[in-house]
């Protein structure tokens, strides 16, 4: 399987703060890979820097054979179009309706009619099990619900890659559940994925691979039985017997 | 305590030139995509219902008591020194050429300027330019540039209905309280006023409005922090825009009449 994601040497400050000091790790085709690592580890900066929202500042970001670190804004659009980023909180626009929302990137990178997108917008809402929230503004629905709209938005164009920044987070467990159901569909139609996660059942659940994000480094790395049964820094992280 | 002053010194400065670089490469910004496609015409649309419908009973209070304000305060002090039918020529040349483009600024700096960066500042800590960004879309296409333009095109629109609503106020008072006949009012107004006196008032706006609306997108865009966050950007983008309004005027003014007196010679 090829690489489908490589970083190398990452390293990135904030202010007189070093948060990486020399992170590397490398995704295949079709995996799903969790990062896990204490508040503030710097999880969603990774993240974050591989749809290049942040530029790091010594190293490579490789995704889809492009390095990231070498790209202007306007270079990282069609690139961005491959790669979907699922927000935390979902990131939905306040000023739009679900329907808009979803509608979004497809008015922005498809030439579809407006009947066409509005066919393609019901159907995804009925699949992430949000019949009839089209003309519903995101203020009023749950915080499961806004996930799953983040979701559905980022995935409406069929991307290759898919960034999940803490998508379980403050979800009770039917949202949860929902959620894992749409991460391992996507990795069954071979998408490539990376979970930012705290939330250890859903890593388990989903992830070929993980890794522990820890001083600036990629500190555990393997398959979640490995590195969950194993007695190690993950399992000590796991334990609370570590920050 | 020396070290103390130069530090904040220095801080001050280190703030200042950030500011004056951001301010550069969001205008290098706006010009360069400006050009270039996707196009959002609906999107300047609705931030000039937003920027130009919303504020005009705002704009048309201001000008309308300005004029009333003038025209009782000058007339009065002018009735002193028999001046009272100077009125019409002194109120009418101060609203054109300085007070309508100045308030109307004025007002939409507190009005416009706080609402772009406490929208966008919004945006941004909830990270949805962030999600522009991350579908592939331009902040800069798709927030900043309706709303430079919009504001390009609706502050010297407002700015023209200002002074026609402050003539008119004072006009009101010029009648009813200095006891001058209405139509003497009328052709002192309009035999003060030339094309180059309008023309000057509303070219000014050109640049207040881009002052608003730059410092507007680049307090928001910068956000941080939150709801407070939010608050203070607004205050800065507020206090900001004011400023450079007010310490522009007059530079503008001095460079119109430099220009005025080269284009007459």
């Amino acid at each position: 399987m090829a690489s489908v994601i490589e970083v190398k040497h990452f390293a990135k400050k904030f202010g007189n703060k070093t948060v990486h000091r020399d992170v590397n790790l490398e995704v295949k085709e079709g995996q799903c890979v969790g990062l896990i690592g204490g508040s503030g580890a710097g999880k969603s900066v990774i993240l974050r820097s591989l749809i290049g929202l942040e530029k790091p500042d010594a190293g490579e970001v490789i995704v889809l054979g492009q390095n990231l670190a070498l790209l202007k804004e306007k270079e990282l659009i069609p690139l961005r179009q491959k790669v979907a980023y699922v927000f935390q909180g979902g990131a939905l626009f306040d000023s739009m309706t679900v329907a808009e929302n979803l509608a979004y990137p497809l008015r922005e990178h498809t030439h579809l009619s407006n009947k066409e997108i509005q066919k393609k917008v019901t159907a995804t809402l009925n699949a992430y099990d949000l019949k009839g929230t089209e003309k519903v503004m995101p203020a009023e629905l749950s915080g499961g619900m806004q996930k799953r709209v983040g979701l559905a938005r980022a995935t409406i164009l069929d991307p290759q890659v898919v960034l999940f920044d803490e998508p379980t987070a403050g979800l009770d467990p039917y949202n949860t559940k929902q959620i894992q159901f749409r991460i391992l569909e996507l990795k069954k139609r071979g998408v490539t994925s990376i979970l930012v996660t705290h939330d250890m059942p859903t890593a388990s659940a989903v992830c070929d691979h993980m890794f522990l994000l820890l001083d600036g480094q990629i500190a555990a790395g393997g398959t979640p039985d490995e590195l969950l049964t194993k007695k190690g820094l993950m399992s000590q992280f796991i334990n609370g017997e570590r920050e | 305590m020396i070290q103390n002053f130069i530090e904040d010194f220095g801080t001050q400065v280190n703030t200042f030139l950030r500011f004056l670089g951001g301010i550069f490469f969001l205008t290098r910004d706006f010009c360069l995509d400006i050009r270039t496609r996707p196009f959002y015409p609906i999107l300047v649309i609705e931030q000039m219902y937003q920027i130009g419908i919303r504020s005009l009973s705002l704009v048309c209070a201001t000008a309308l008591s300005t004029g009333m304000v003038m025209a009782l305060q000058f007339g009065f002090g002018l009735e002193r020194f028999g001046g009272k039918y100077y009125v019409p020529k002194v109120v009418a040349l101060s609203l054109i050429r300085e007070l309508g483009p100045v308030f109307t600024s004025l007002m939409l700096a507190g009005r416009i300027g706080a609402g772009i960066t406490a929208e966008i500042g919004s945006m941004n800590v909830s990270q949805q330019i962030d999600a522009i960004r991350a579908l592939g879309t331009s902040p800069i296409k798709k927030i900043v540039i309706p709303r430079v333009l919009a504001c390009l095109i609706v502050l010297p629109m407002l700015t023209v209905i200002a002074n026609f609503v402050g003539i008119a106020g004072s006009l009101i008072i010029g009648v009813t309280e200095l006891g001058l006949d209405p139509y003497f009012y009328y052709q002192k107004v309009i035999y003060t006023i030339t094309i180059t006196d309008f023309v000057v008032g509303v070219a000014k706006t050109l640049f207040f409005a881009f002052f608003i609306s730059v410092v507007g997108c680049y307090y928001g865009l910068r956000t941080q922090g939150g709801t407070q966050g939010v608050g203070i950007a607004t205050t800065k983008s507020v206090v900001t825009s004011s400023i450079l309004i007010v310490i522009s005027d007059f530079f503008l003014t001095k460079l119109f009449w430099m220009v005025e007196k080269w284009l007459a010679s």
